[in-house]
């Protein structure tokens, strides 16, 4: 990398960089206990990452986003410990097939929009988890798997883990390694695919979906695509999650409410549509927990610690900036703001020079199309 | 052996508990055109309030039920006020607010109260003999007072002018507005006695089953079910619909597998939308924004 390549990128690369090494250095200075919980904060940075490559960019709220996980963490834990296939084909297939039910979210999101997606998702991890307590057979029902699936980095011994080290703190460190190149190469994707052209349609379907026909673009395929790549990359992610030291195949890792809801606030506080934002957020949320747990206080008053008090403190802080700063924190820092959640009472009124409407006012009537009508089924127009 | 009595008697009663379950989630999405996420933890709301007054502080559960009532309708005027109304244009923001506040109620129970089960007393303990069949008098009780309320509701929309407003918006606001009325208030009326229905839901759930710090969910995604099938904003629709799914639900709970409960509800919600998103009695929405 030459010296004047470096000096030509804005300044929040070179801030993005030193931040991505930093966390990159991380078992140097913790323990193993720590790092494995590091390596937990690691899984939900691709979560939520891989959430808002569909939802932040479209404006289609998904808000069961652990059912992608689920799907790739019980299909390689199925494979694996059930009939015995290596973690480098059951990963593979558990992308597959989250990609699959992406695809099978996203084409009915195409009819279903707005708040009726936003609780259609809610209900599949619920339905998910039903079929894991019926077919407990296969799924190990509520109690989940009882040995853990091939670990990435192990000790040797029976297991047969992919890497094998002498260590066990050596081998923390290598599932800390493999999870941090993962989540770069997922950053990687997921960041040049919504800074290229497809990413401004996305961006474009969002603000108006109508100008976007009217350009001779078919929104649909673009919509399809990107929740085919949101359900590929979480269901890697989560994959790779139930074989690592921080995850295991249970439905209260892969299945719980919080995990979705969790998602969707860390993207919504570091910012939505910008990639960047959910991975900062998560950090952020992660780096809060991290240091409760390490810093355990009694609370006075109170029979808690501080780290039970934790989500009250996240859900506040959540909706304080959907209240203040809507664009998220990312954006906000960065004195840059994506017209995604902005309230028109706050701002001066910009309509365009055309006499058209502003933006928010297309999404409200975007909203508004969405909503059925009696008597007449929905048009669908693909 | 499956008994037919049994069958009708717990399917009316679980039926006329959905039915008081939906009607709030469906009358905030008829005037304001929002889901209200935090509908489930307005139930969790009144039974917790109800688990204070009648079971900590040992006072009647008929106090309870109305400390609820009240609790959780200004809880509800009060969500409206400062958090849904500086946004209400934002669909999204409205979706994220709702639902964090809805489980900010929940989880405040969960950590400052208890994360176990809660019971309360009985409102109407004993239980007394039907054509053979016992039947427990808090069951009767569910029912009636489903009914009574339902009946009131109508009263006051086929009757009152605050009623009529309420209708008036959710079928044109554009015109709601041109006839004067006040839209401000009549939201708030609205997300207020949505709130109470959803207490009264909350203490007769918890009395009925029990309740839970994160109760909510489930009546949550029902209501949604119930609203979807029974038409948007319809409130006798909300009610017809309840009763579809309460007695399909306990039909299939008690016939096929009792593992049932909570999946016919869910998967009809799919196919209902899929097939028929209008709902049953789809009035539609008007479009103007």
């Amino acid at each position: 990398m030459s010296d004047s390549f470096l000096r030509g990128l804005p300044r929040r690369y070179y801030l993005g960089l030193v931040f991505l090494v930093a966390l990159g250095l991380s078992p140097v200075v913790t323990t193993q206990t720590q790092l494995i919980t590091i390596i937990g904060i690691l899984y939900l940075m691709m979560f939520a990452m891989t959430w808002d490559v569909a939802s932040g960019y479209t404006g289609q709220l998904n808000l069961g986003h652990a059912a992608f996980i689920a799907v790739g963490g019980y299909t390689t834990a199925i494979l694996n410990i059930t009939h015995g296939v290596s973690p480098l084909v059951s990963i593979p297939v558990a992308m597959v097939l989250s990609g699959l039910a992406g695809l099978a979210i996203g084409i009915p999101a195409l009819r279903i929009r707005g708040a009726y997606l936003a609780l259609v998702t809610l209900v599949i991890p619920t339905i998910f988890f039903q079929i894991v307590i019926l077919f407990d057979g296969v799924f190990k029902g509520s109690f989940g798997f009882k040995s853990p699936p091939t670990s990435l980095a192990g000790t040797g011994g029976s297991t047969g883990a992919l890497v094998t080290v002498n260590r066990s703190a050596m081998a923390t460190i290598i599932d800390f390694y493999i999870s941090y190149a993962v989540l770069l190469v997922l950053f990687l994707v997921l960041f040049a695919y919504t800074r290229s052209d497809s990413g401004r349609i996305l961006s474009a379907i969002r603000e108006d979906e109508d100008a976007v026909v009217a350009a001779g673009i078919a929104p649909a395929k673009h919509k399809v695509f990107a929740f085919v790549l949101s359900a590929m990359t979480a269901g890697l992610a989560g994959a790779l999650f139930v074989h690592s030291t921080a995850g295991f195949p249970h439905p209260d890792q892969l299945l719980a409410d919080t995990l979705s809801l969790n998602i969707v606030i860390v993207s919504v506080l570091g910012g939505l549509g910008t990639i960047v934002g959910p991975m900062v957020g998560a950090l952020l949320f992660g780096g809060l927990q991290f240091v409760a747990g390490e810093f355990d206080v009694a609370l006075p008053m109170l029979e808690q610690t501080l780290s039970d008090v934790i989500p009250v403190v996240l859900f506040v802080l959540g909706m304080v900036v959907v209240y203040y700063r809507p664009e998220g924190l990312v954006p906000a820092l960065l004195q840059r703001s994506e017209p995604e959640l902005e309230d028109p009472a706050r701002r001066p009124s910009e309509t365009a020079a055309d006499g058209g409407t502003t933006p928010v006012e297309q999404v409200a009537e975007k909203q508004a199309e969405s909503l059925p009508k009696s008597g007449q089924t929905q048009d669908n127009e693909y | 052996m499956v008994n037919i009595t049994n069958i009708l008697i717990s399917g009316i009663a679980i039926s006329s508990l959905y039915a008081l379950v939906a009607i709030g989630f469906t009358l905030i999405f008829g005037v304001g055109g929002v889901f209200n996420l935090a509908h489930g933890a307005l139930l969790a709301l009144g039974g917790f309030t109800s688990y204070f007054i009648s079971f900590r502080y040992g006072l009647s559960p008929i106090l309870g039920l109305v400390g609820a009532v009240v609790v959780t309708g200004l809880v509800g005027g009060v969500l409206y006020l400062q958090v849904i109304e500086p946004v209400e244009d934002n669909t999204v923001a409205v979706l994220i607010l709702t639902l964090l506040a809805g489980f900010l109620i929940q989880f405040g129970f969960g950590i400052f109260v208890t994360k176990q089960t809660i019971s309360i007393p009985q409102i109407a303990p004993g239980s007394v003999s039907i054509a053979g069949t016992s039947i427990q008098n808090n069951t009767i009780f569910v029912f009636v007072s489903a009914v009574v309320l339902m009946a009131g509701l109508f009263v006051l929309v086929e009757r009152t002018d605050i009623g009529k407003a309420i209708i008036a918006m959710s079928m044109s606001e554009k015109g709601a507005s041109l006839v004067g009325i006040d839209q401000r208030r009549m939201k708030l009326y609205t997300w207020v006695l949505a709130a109470m229905f959803a207490g009264f839901a909350g203490v007769l759930l918890t009395s009925y089953q029990t309740g839970q710090w994160n109760m909510g969910l489930q009546p949550l995604l029902l209501s949604f079910t119930i609203v979807i099938l029974g038409g948007l904003g319809s409130i006798k629709g909300s009610i017809i619909a309840a009763y579809l799914i309460g007695f399909v639900e306990t039909i299939t709970t008690s016939v096929v597998s009792s593992q049932l409960t909570g999946v016919v509800p869910l998967s009809l919600l799919i196919v209902i939308l899929l097939v028929r998103p209008q709902g049953l009695f789809g009035r539609g929405v008007d479009t103007d924004v």
